[in-house]
This record gives structure tokens, sequence and C-alpha cells, in this order.
């Protein structure tokens, strides 16, 4: 079975010190500039139904955006939305090509997660003892 | 106010600029770049990064 590992990474944490998070590569194909784009550390994160990017990497994706269906999105905090827009795109991690649903959000502030449809739900992930995430396909 | 958030574009996995519009910078660099892995990455300053997303 074809499988790619990502180490953790550590990174700063003021209540913590440092903290271990699974973050993967990935490629998404550019409608607009007809190549892949790689995109470094995409937190995989299985609380997401939808993966999800912020607006700058939206527009090396699409010419517009705005052109996907409007969404809102919710999170932890029941009353803040996320303004962003669904887009189908391609994606692939480590030579495994997928389409799926994408979240273009309106906002930066935003971090780029790789959610559960469409997307971690194609691999078997093994989130192994907080240092390493392994992806497994047929 | 300073941001919570900003982009780096790595080639080959180096760090080669920070900012927060990294639109332009990007083509700039792929095209100088155009043998080797030109990548984008969203970083933040959060403490606590908790993405629940419905």
């Amino acid at each position: 079975m074809p499988e790619i590992s990502f180490r953790y990474k550590n990174e700063e944490s003021r209540i913590f010190g440092k903290v271990k998070r699974p973050r993967v590569n990935v490629e998404i194909f550019s409608k607009i500039k007809n190549e892949w784009i790689l995109i470094i550390d995409v937190l995989a994160d299985t609380g997401a139904d939808i993966s999800v990017f912020p607006a700058f990497i939206g527009k090396l994706l699409v010419e517009d955006i705005t052109t996907g269906k409007y969404v809102e999105i919710k999170g932890i905090e029941p009353s803040a939305v996320l303004i962003a827009f669904l887009h189908q795109l391609k994606m692939r991690i480590q030579g495994r090509e997928f389409e799926l649903p994408v979240a273009l959000a309106d906002s930066n502030n935003v971090p780029s997660l790789l959610g559960r449809v469409k997307g971690l739900d194609l691999f078997d992930a093994d989130f192994f003892e907080g240092e390493k995430l392994t992806l497994s396909w047929k | 106010m300073e941001a919570k958030f900003e982009y780096e574009i790595l080639v080959d996995g180096k760090i080669v600029w920070k900012g927060l519009n990294p639109e332009k910078v990007f083509d700039e660099i792929k095209k100088k770049n155009p043998e080797k892995k030109v990548g984008i990455a969203w970083r933040t300053k959060e403490d606590i990064l908790v993405c629940v997303v419905f």
C-alpha cells in the first residue's frame, strides 16, 4: 500500500513552550497558472469538515475566488463566521491525485487546512504518538 | 496593529521571502527558479491553533 509520512512540526506556543502539529505538503492545480502549486505545512485537521485555504493562496489557484459557491463556515466559536467560496480543485499528495471541494476564504487570517471531506477521508491516516502522520491508500 | 499571520515562500525548502502579500512575489520567485520546488506556507503567531470547521 503506498504511503507518505510527515514529521510533526515543532512550533512556538506561549502556553506549552513548544507544540507539535501535524502538517502536510500538498499540491493544488492552479486553474489560472495551469500548473501545480506547492502548499507547504497544511494542517491535517480531522476536526475540519472541509479543506480551507486563505485568500492569497486562493488567488494563486483561481481567477476570482468569489465565483465559487458562497459559504459561511463556523468553528469552535459559533458566533464567529468565516466567509468563503467553494471550488472544486485538483489536489495531489505524493503522486496521488484527487478532486475535492475547497473553501477559499475571503480572509488571510485563516490557516491552510486539509479537512476530511474528499481529503483526509481518502486516506488511512495514522497520527503516530504526536510525532508522525502517515497517509496511506490502496 | 501587528498581523498575527504571515506567508512564507520557500525554494527547495529554504525560506526566501516572508510577508503579508505574496501574490506578485510568488510569480517572480517561481520564474527565477524554474528548476526548483517553489512553495508557499501560511504561518501564525497564535498560541493555540484550534481549527474546527463546520
